[in-house]
């Protein structure tokens, strides 16, 4: 392969000066003329019959134009689905209702919807509409919603939505062969994904009878199911998806779209619905709690001879992604470690409390504090070093997953990554305070990127070049901030040597630009991004192959480089890419192309015993810490943060860094301060001084370690970073507190009182 | 519809007489850090702001015949940059540097978390290790008032609605010299106290002459602990003396558990800072 | 509703309009076409509705319209117009300190008015003055990267 320009280069993003400038304009960022502003009545009661609702005094309100609730949603029970192409079948398709009818499921669930001419009067008049309930006991604690005989949430004969298992070996045998055994329960809880932009909207219907809604969304296939909620052809609802501001998973779902649609819809007008924030943090979803009771079996060399988990996630009031979820966390269930015999159960149970979906990591995060933190406890109880255990353990080149039997056939970064990031850390910080004590903690884990292989994912770009040479890019990519319509800009421009700056890229729109899936499951880079490069390189053999013509050279000796189809080996002998272009449009040759790329499609699997490939690849990494822990107060400070991944090929390094980074201390506020309490359906923490992520004087500098092996399935041997690097900063954090003070925290957050708590049982 | 008006007086006695209209109607609004949130939440709905803070009589620094005198809109950040109250008063300093972050101290002042009163103002402890006293004015009447009896409820303090605080005033002094200040959020900046403690210590030879001790988020309102005083005064400070003080710390603090901390963990971290200020001030 | 007449200098240009007595300065500004002000909460707890009001950072959502009444109001569409505010921009956008973007406004008015106050900082005190600006995205260390990297410039400059 010729030397590559852009690739791998630390470059500007192509949206970075839009936002350096304040010019870019998210969903929010945006007015029509006579537009009428949303408003969601939102449930009291986590759960209550609803009685009866009168909205006369809200219709009668001057200025209010609209009020709808389910009686008047044409279609207001659908599905849950995610634009996925092939049937998977009623374990993963859920119950999606706009708006509750007859029964409420949690605090916060939408029952009616308003539309009126300022914000001050939808504000006053939402709150005229009368809801009379009637409320019922509810069940807040997955465990107990379990049991036969619970209050059930939803309307069917159980709250268990789905129930996934693993298994190999016999986990008798496996027990019966340990020197060891080490079992205990951990637990993690909701959380939010504090993105700065709220989830918000404007909609509209233009000269066509077309809905055209203008959205932040990481799912814009969702027009289907608006569609399918407002009985409309799919063709009538179009999605034009805008930067957002941060999705984390919270914009895979439906947001505040459907609400928009039927508003816009019944008042003919174009509307504006903006979440607040206490509504974006009691509405809607949040990242799963999970149970998590393990039992682990090794040897007394550290070898691990058996892990049986139980997995019970809280999956709210509604199943939206938890089946999803659930089936991440099954085959993460044993981390990147060769065991012989496994046993893994997940049970995901509807309650009352507000819903949970994606979020950062979709079900990794959670089984990953588990069992690395049973991984530490090995060690330490066998005298092992944090590292070694893990290299005596860990999968290699060519090894199975332990959960599914996948394996692996590219490379391995395990041990690599551990070794380095452990490295990094150097000797203990020693710190002169009396009260401080230090620690370092070491995870590692692996995370999947691209979505399930029976979804049977695609993505398509398309390409073309202008008469002038410059390239006009449409993709369906949503970009959540993360740089994901910037890598497709770079790899054009790689493949067809025209600068960054000479390109234009249209994004995100149902209607003109190709679908190009979801942006969940780390799955852009590869996905669109192959699709992007197989465009790309469609257009250059054009090109090439009439270059050829014209220059008389064989087209195995041209290249494209610096605007110029380039003689290989004799690089003053070039043709200016513009005369190529000339050419082939007098020709009648395409300068255009429309690719599609597949990842790798498998059958729906047997999801009481899951085997083989169910993604097409991971990605592997370390995260290493160093803390202080004050011993009174429990005050927990990290000095360092160390995350190595062999992230394949760094695309674009500063992005790839930017995910480390960010995404580790995304993982740090989990480990030490986030959560969102719910007592008995109510959430207690609905405002950012409630809710507390780290601010920038909470966190060190993190530092990223970049391996690229050049073993992923992207462009260029890229693998997907996105999501992997939040996914086991919390067990690092919770190996170090206990190596600096010798208590295991045992359930997230770390919080100095739970801390101290354990330290010193109870207080006095 | 709610009807609500403005007003940005131009002297303070254009104020005062605002006020003596207005009364319940009315809301000062002085930084506005509290009263914007408020408002949102519909916490309160008064009909008329009073906008201060183009008042000049009501901001500054002075320093008066072994005194100091706090204009109420003394921003945060202006405590912080004063190189007076850092030299004299530097417990005022050290909470003044932990209080929310640097953008809202631009505008937050102290006259409004006073007033604010909630149990968890962190420029109230401080001040209340100070020894401050309230300096206020309505029409035609003025009263000074000690902090330690300015607060009433959380939320709630003596001052009546036709009333302005107009500054806040406290000596110098070798114990006021002395003095440390300590929080407990859940993040290192912006942060809602989980607790707070400030110390003012007077001692010589070993002995405590004089000590104040104030505290933040463990009781209904920001409060002194004279009981402690009292057990500490003209005692010689020493390990064991500590170690019983802050037994009795833990004791005389009335906290609640919330969703940031437990009132077990309030009470136990109380004595924990108070060791903490005391060991930095003996040292 | 009581209307108020309102008069402020945004970005160096005279804007006359109509506010009342509690409309933050924040819906004021959207209100009137500045979208590039942001909305993450409304309460003063995530710093991107930044602005600099009379040389200083203040929280747009936490300030009334009115108290910028007269005054002098700069967002991020008005940092073009410095040097400094220029030379931050494209720190930014060459250090990768910037993904959604969301928070970027609300941090490069708060670093231009605090490196105007004081243009040679340390990494720790830049750490510590854009506390009251949350990120959800990039964990900061790019975002000091990109001041840090124009404070070293104004040192060379020195
Ligand atoms: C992000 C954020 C972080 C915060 N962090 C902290 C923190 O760490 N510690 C802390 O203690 N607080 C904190 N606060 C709360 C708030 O900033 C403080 O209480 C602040 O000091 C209030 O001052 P202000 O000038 O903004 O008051 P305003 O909001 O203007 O007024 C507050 C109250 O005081 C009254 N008032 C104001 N001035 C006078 C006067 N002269 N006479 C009579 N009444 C008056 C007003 O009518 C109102 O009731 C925080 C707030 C925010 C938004
Ligand atoms: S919107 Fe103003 S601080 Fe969040
Ligand atoms: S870049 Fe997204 S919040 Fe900072």
């Amino acid at each position: 392969m010729s030397q590559l320009k852009i690739i791998g280069k630390p470059i500007s993003r192509d949206d970075a000066w839009a936002k350096a400038k304040g010019e870019l304009k998210y969903a929010d960022d945006f007015s029509l003329p006579g537009m009428l502003y949303g408003k969601v009545l939102h449930s009291k009661y986590p759960a209550a019959k609803i009685i009866s609702i009168n909205t006369e005094k809200a219709k009668q309100f001057s200025g209010v134009r609209a009020v709808l609730t389910a009686g008047d949603v044409p279609h207001n029970e659908t599905v849950t689905r995610f634009g996925q192409s092939s049937e998977v079948g009623k374990g993963f398709e859920g119950l999606y209702r706009v708006l509750a009818d007859k029964k409420v499921r949690f605090m916060g669930e939408a029952i009616a919807l308003l539309a009126a001419d300022t914000e001050e009067i939808a504000e006053e008049a939402i709150n005229l509409i009368e809801v009379e309930y009637e409320p019922l006991p509810g069940v807040f604690d997955p465990v107990e919603a379990m049991q036969p005989g619970a209050y059930l949430v939803g309307e069917v004969d159980s709250n268990i939505i789905a129930q996934f298992g693993c298994a190999q070996g016999d986990i008798e045998r496996g027990f019966k062969e340990a020197d060891i055994i080490i079992e205990d329960t951990y637990k993690v809880p909701f959380v939010d994904h504090a993105y700065l932009e709220t989830e918000s909207g404007i909609a509209w219907i233009d000269e066509n009878s077309v809905i055209n809604i203008r959205v932040g969304s990481q799912v814009i296939e969702h027009f289907r199911d608006v569609a399918d909620v407002l009985g409309l052809p799919h063709n009538r609802v179009r999605y034009r998806g805008t930067m957002m501001g941060g999705g984390f998973g919270g914009k895979e779902d439906i947001t505040v779209e459907t609400y928009l649609a039927l508003l816009t819809w019944k008042t003919k007008k174009p509307v504006r619905l903006v979440y607040s924030r206490e509504e974006s943090i009691l509405c809607h979803s949040k990242r799963h709690p999970f149970i998590m009771h393990y039992k682990v079996g090794a040897k007394k060399d550290g070898k691990l001879v058996a892990l049986e988990a139980e997995l019970i996630s809280d999956a709210g009031a509604y199943p939206y992604l938890s089946p999803w979820v659930n089936l991440y966390a099954t085959v993460n269930a044993a981390g990147p470690y060769c065991i012989p015999h496994i046993k893994v159960n997940t049970y995901c149970v509807l309650t009352n409390n507000t819903f949970t979906s994606a979020n950062r990591g979709f079900g990794a995060p959670q089984p990953n504090m588990a069992y690395e933190s049973i991984m530490d406890e090995l060690a330490h109880q066998l005298s092992i070093n944090p590292l070694e255990i893990r290299r005596i353990n860990c999968l290699t080149t060519g090894k199975a997953l332990s959960t599914t039997g996948q394996t692996f056939k590219t490379y391995v970064a395990l041990p690599e990554v551990a070794e380095k990031a452990w490295e990094a850390l150097g000797n203990p910080t020693r710190i002169k305070d009396k009260y401080k004590k230090v620690g370092q903690g070491l995870a590692i884990g692996l995370m999947s990127y691209g979505r399930m292989t029976f979804l049977h994912d695609s993505s398509r770009c398309y390409v073309r070049l202008e008469s002038d040479g410059s390239i006009l890019i449409r993709s369906g990519i949503p970009d959540l901030g993360g740089g994901q319509v910037s890598i497709l800009c770079q790899i054009v421009a790689e493949e067809l040597g025209v600068p960054m700056s000479k390109i234009n890229i249209y994004y995100s729109d149902t209607a003109l630009t190709p679908l190009a899936g979801t942006t969940t499951a780390t799955r852009q880079t590869y996905m669109s991004g192959n699709a992007a490069l197989k465009a790309a390189r469609e257009i250059k053999k054009r090109l090439i192959y009439k270059a050829a013509q014209m220059m008389n050279v064989h087209t195995d000796n041209l290249d494209i480089g610096e605007e110029k189809i380039i003689v290989k080996y004799k690089p003053s002998q070039y043709l200016p890419l513009i005369e190529a272009i000339k050419a082939c449009n007098a020709d009648g040759i395409e300068l255009f192309c429309e690719a599609q790329f597949n990842g790798p499609f498998t059958m729906t699997p047997d999801l009481s015993n899951i085997r083989g490939m169910i993604f097409p690849d991971f990605t592997f990494g370390a995260q290493a810490v160093e803390i202080a822990v004050d011993i009174e107060t429990g005050e927990v400070e990290v000095l360092k943060l160390v995350t190595c991944y062999d992230v394949g090929k760094a695309i674009n390094p500063l992005s790839v860094e930017g995910q480390m980074e960010g995404g580790s201390i995304y993982g740090l506020g989990y480990a030490l301060m986030e959560e969102v309490i719910i007592k008995d359906g109510v959430t207690l923490t609905p405002s950012f001084s409630e809710y507390i992520i780290p601010t920038s004087a909470d966190v060190p500098e993190a530092k990223a370690i970049l391996v690229e092996s050049g073993g992923g399935l992207g462009p260029y041997g890229a693998k997907g970073i996105g999501e992997p690097a939040c996914s086991i900063i919390a067990p690092a954090i919770l190996n170090a507190i206990y190596n600096a003070v010798g208590v295991r925290i045992k359930s997230l957050p770390a919080t100095p009182e739970k801390i101290i708590r354990t330290l010193k049982g109870q207080f006095n | 519809m709610k009807q609500i008006k403005y007003i940005s007086p131009r002297t303070k006695e254009e104020a005062l007489e605002v006020l003596q209209q207005e009364k319940d109607r009315a809301c000062i609004v002085a930084g506005c850090s509290n009263v914007l949130p408020n408002l949102k939440d519909k916490k309160i709905a008064p009909q008329i702001l009073v906008d201060i803070t183009t008042l000049e009589s009501l901001k500054g620094i002075f320093k008066k015949e072994g005194k100091i005198l706090l204009g109420p809109l003394t921003t945060i950040n202006e405590l912080i940059s004063s190189k007076i109250i850092l030299e004299e008063y530097p417990v005022l300093t050290q909470a003044a540097r932990e209080f929310a972050d640097p953008i809202v101290r631009n505008t937050a002042t102290v006259g409004g978390n006073l007033v604010t009163a909630s149990p968890a103002a962190d420029l109230a402890v401080p001040l209340l290790s100070l020894d401050a006293i309230v300096k206020i004015e309505s029409l035609g009447d003025k009263r000074e008032v000690n902090l330690i009896n300015f607060f009433t409820a959380p939320g709630e303090t003596i001052l009546n609605s036709h009333e302005l605080v107009v500054g806040i005033e406290f000596k110098q002094s070798d114990i006021n010299k002395n003095g440390c200040f300590m929080k407990i959020g859940q993040r290192k900046a912006m942060a809602i106290s989980i607790a707070t403690l400030a110390v003012n210590l007077d001692w010589k030879e070993n002995t405590i002459n004089q000590i104040r001790i104030a505290a933040g988020s463990v009781a209904p309102t920001p409060l002194r602990l004279t009981g402690v005083e009292e057990f500490l005064k003209n005692k010689k400070l020493n390990q064991e003396l500590i170690e019983e003080a802050v037994i009795k710390v833990s004791k005389e603090v009335n906290p609640i558990s919330d969703i940031r901390a437990s009132e077990g963990y309030r009470r136990y971290i109380s004595g924990i800072l108070f060791k903490r200020a005391i060991e930095r001030l003996a040292n | 509703m009581e209307e108020y007449k309102i008069e402020m200098k945004i970005n160096g240009e005279r804007l006359v309009a109509t506010t009342q007595a509690d409309e933050s300065l924040l819906k004021f500004l959207r209100r009137n076409g500045f979208f590039e002000v942001k909305c993450g909460c409304e309460k003063g707890e995530c710093g991107t509705c930044t602005v600099i009001l009379q040389g200083k950072a203040v929280k747009s959502c936490i300030t009334l319209a009115l108290q910028a009444n007269n005054k002098e109001v700069w967002t991020i569409r008005g940092m073009e117009k410095f040097e400094l505010g220029r030379k931050l921009q494209e720190s930014f956008v060459q250090y990768g300190a910037i993904q959604c973007g969301f928070c970027t406004p609300g941090m490069i008015l708060v670093a231009k008015a605090y490196l105007d106050k004081n243009p040679i900082p340390d990494r720790k005190e830049i750490k510590r003055e854009i506390a009251g600006n949350l990120c959800r995205c990039t964990g900061y260390k790019k975002i000091i990267d990109a001041i840090y990297a124009v404070a070293e410039e104004n040192k060379k400059m020195n």
